[in-house]
């Protein structure tokens, strides 16, 4: 009797116990969620760290061939970002009240012609083949003309500047934050922030998403290595790859560092609510370790990855440049940089390959925003941020980014 | 219902018995089974939907209808009553407006409620200038100083009274009740059922949301807005800044304004009659950051509501003549903004995120 009673207890405590696996604590269920994983667990809705590829994805950027001799390059996406860089501190200095800044100097940094850069970090930029321009949305005019037009108008505005406000080009003073000041238009642009975001889109954003892992750069050979008596040790693929990489950080060890500036910057920046950064970057890891193992599927998987997170890194700082100015709605200075910010990463997002935000939506989007930042009001802003984050998925996280 | 079940089965024979093993079987699963992460957090025993539920159908609607009734008996006021009667009506609305301005979160924020109701001082000059041409946009930075509660305060206070002064306040305290109107319905309609299913304590959370709001309004809007900018704290002088008291030109209800937010403060503190922060600090435990913190948090609320009577209106004249006594009681304002946004917030896990530190 006893036993009969303890093993049917048994057996009853089981079917109990697992009743329960089934049902209320089904939506804690553990496993790797990662579809491109080997042991995907297509139950599993919490990632547990478990996921195992046949194709192991090192910690940094960092790939050699067998002869242990390395495969990286992109010193020129480098001499890029450097350039931007300095082209920003320049533009910057027009921050204060009488300082101007020189069209034809910020045409010719642009174009890296007779520019002599500081290049402190001793690429070889002065002289090099390598600009901004004519890789800005493949060098098009249409492209290249607004930014160059913006040099002008903020060299204009520089010269012999004075206090800013309403209807008055000038420099304008936070009224909450005396450390903040920028150069803005009579209607609260700020062209700074316009050129640098303009070209983390137009440039950066584009030559990732659309040249360097659109097919004309990822269908190509990945047997031989390019030239391995200059040097060149990796294949045409891994090259490009590693390109398109250099446009979002030149960290290898990202994101320990590479989280000062542009994309590795704003991807970090929205990392506690999209992951941004850390999704971007192990998949340039794990895509980069696919190429290298010949694996199309999960190099594929992985391009389908940074693309997407690179939009939704995009949308969600523009829609967090929204939110910044609704919080310093009666602060001018801060207001209209946050705009001139939101407007400009709002504008790159149709640079994105498949983007869900092409240029007659971000035309859409700017008409609703319009074009005096010192005539908005939030409800306005609130609307534009939530077309937006409705556009790219991010209703839910609108208020919070 | 079920416990006398379970009496009933109590006594029976064994099969009825191993169904009770079975129940409290299933209790024990209940409660500590299921995710042993979550054992982990602090204060996981605690209700956050019922606080949610109670925050939102007990405090923040409640806040909002009362402020919209205010602010439809002001337009009557106008309408209909005297000067005197329009006054009483503006000060009663601008009581009821202090426990609306500690809720700036969702859609609040999305109308700028705080910012087109409630930016002292307001411009007066500009005031004047659109009665007279009665063309005002209200919602742009640049008319956000006079809109809302402060241009009336002006209107009805200073100046000759008279038929366009009437038609302006009228205009701008009709907006003032569209906008209450507009965030009550929206919490009404959707947005309440949205925030009081938002149980974790992550950044978009209802926690996460109130609680932010919560300490920006008290530390910028009471502590500092109310007292610390015209005491001269802010000044670069030091010097007091009469002209900056809320309500500067009526004069004789600035430290009302002050005690009712101190109230409203309270009243966020304790849930009301209902679960409040105190009960979440409770339920972590008799520890530093549990009992004692919702002990020493209830002692400075009081402290800081017994200094604000010691306030005397005009507070534009009294921090001008007892400079060191409104200091003073600042410090006790100031005293529970460390212990709500430092401590408290440390304790409930809940992410400060109102401070922005952005960049460039």
């Amino acid at each position: 009797m006893n036993t009969t009673f303890s093993s049917l207890k048994g057996i009853f405590v089981f079917a109990l116990v697992a009743t329960f696996a089934l049902t209320s604590c089904n939506r804690d269920t553990e496993g790797c969620t990662d579809p491109a994983a080997d042991n995907y667990d297509s139950d599993a809705d919490t990632d547990d760290g478990s996921c195992s590829y046949a194709i192991a994805a090192p910690d940094t950027y960092v790939f050699t061939d067998a002869d242990g001799n390395n495969t990286v390059s992109y010193s020129g996406q480098h001499q890029r970002l450097n350039m931007l860089s300095e082209m920003s501190s320049y533009l910057k200095t027009a921050n204060d009240e009488g300082v101007s800044v020189d069209a034809d100097v910020l045409k010719d940094m642009y174009a890296n012609e007779d520019y002599t850069w500081d290049d402190e970090e001793d690429l070889g930029m002065t002289g090099s083949s390598k600009q901004l321009k004519n890789k800005t949305v493949g060098g098009d005019s249409e492209f290249t003309n607004v930014f160059e037009t913006w040099m002008d108008e903020v060299a204009a505005a520089s010269d012999g500047s004075g206090a800013g406000s309403a209807g008055v080009t000038g420099v304008v003073l936070s009224t909450t934050n005396p450390a903040k000041q920028y150069l803005q238009s009579a209607q609260g642009q700020e062209w700074t922030q316009l050129i640098e975001k303009g070209l983390m889109g137009a440039c950066f954003y584009y030559n990732i998403s659309v040249v360097y892992l659109g097919s004309d750069k990822m269908d190509v050979d990945n047997t031989t290595a390019e030239d391995p008596a200059n040097g060149k040790y990796y294949t045409k693929m891994e090259h490009h790859w590693d390109e398109g990489y250099g446009y979002f950080t030149t960290a290898v060890d990202y994101p320990n560092s590479g989280t000062d500036r542009f994309w590795g910057k704003y991807a970090d920046g929205r990392e506690d609510l999209l992951q941004s950064g850390t999704k971007i970057s192990a998949a340039f890891r794990l895509g980069r370790a696919a190429i290298s193992a010949d694996n199309m599927t999960v190099r594929d998987q992985q391009i389908e990855i940074i693309r997407t997170e690179l939009e939704l890194a995009a949308a969600g700082t523009a829609i967090h440049y929204f939110n910044s100015a609704i919080s310093n709605f009666a602060d001018d200075a801060l207001r209209n940089h946050a705009l001139s910010e939101a407007k400009a990463f709002m504008w790159g997002l149709q640079f994105g390959e498949n983007t869900s935000v092409d240029s007659d939506e971000v035309a859409h989007l700017l008409e609703d925003l319009g074009d005096d930042f010192y005539a908005v009001t939030t409800a306005m802003l609130t609307e534009v941020r939530d077309e937006l984050a409705a556009a790219t998925g991010l209703t839910d996280l609108a208020e919070q980014l | 219902m079920g416990r006398s079940i379970l009496k009933e089965n109590i006594g029976m024979n064994w099969g009825s018995f191993m169904g009770l093993q079975f129940f409290l079987l299933f209790m024990v699963l209940v409660l500590a089974g299921c995710n042993p992460d979550e054992q982990d957090e602090p204060g996981d025993s605690f209700d956050r939907e019922a606080f949610l539920i109670n925050a939102a159908d007990n405090l923040i609607i409640p806040a909002y209808s009362e402020a919209v009734v205010s602010a439809e008996n002001l337009c009557i006021a106008l309408w209909d009553g005297t000067l005197e009667q329009s006054r009483a009506a503006l000060k009663e609305c601008a009581m009821k407006w202090q426990a609306v301005a500690l809720f700036d979160f969702g859609p609040a924020v999305g109308r700028n409620l705080l910012g087109t109701t409630n930016s002292h001082p307001c411009d007066s000059l500009d005031v004047d200038e659109d009665v007279m041409n009665g063309n005002v946009v209200p919602g742009l930075p640049s008319t956000l100083d006079r809109t809302g509660l402060p241009a009336l305060d002006y209107l009805l206070h200073k100046g000759e009274w008279n038929a366009d002064r009437l038609q302006h306040a009228t205009f701008l305290a009709n907006h003032l009740h569209d906008e209450l109107q507009a965030v009550h319905d929206s919490w009404v309609t959707e947005y309440r059922d949205d925030f009081v299913s938002r149980t974790d304590t992550d950044i978009g959370s209802g926690l996460g949301m109130m609680l932010n709001a919560f300490n920006r309004t008290y530390e910028g809007n009471v502590r500092k807005g109310k007292l610390g900018l015209p005491a001269g704290v802010f000044s670069f002088s030091g010097n007091p800044a009469p002209q900056l008291a809320e309500a500067y030109h009526a004069g004789d209800w600035s430290v009302d304004l002050l005690q009712e937010a101190m109230l409203a403060t309270e009243r966020i503190y304790l849930g009301g009659e209902g679960i409040g922060l105190d009960d979440y600090l409770q339920s972590l435990g008799d520890v530093s950051y549990g009992t004692e913190l919702d002990a020493e948090i209830k002692a400075q609320i009081a402290a800081a509501q017994a200094a604000v009577l010691t306030l005397d209106d005009p507070l534009s004249e009294y921090v001008v003549s007892n400079q060191p006594a409104a200091l003073d009681v600042y410090s006790e304002l100031q005293a529970l903004v460390i212990l709500l946004k430092v401590d408290m917030m440390s304790a409930l896990g809940v992410l400060v995120t109102y401070q922005d530190t952005d960049g460039d």
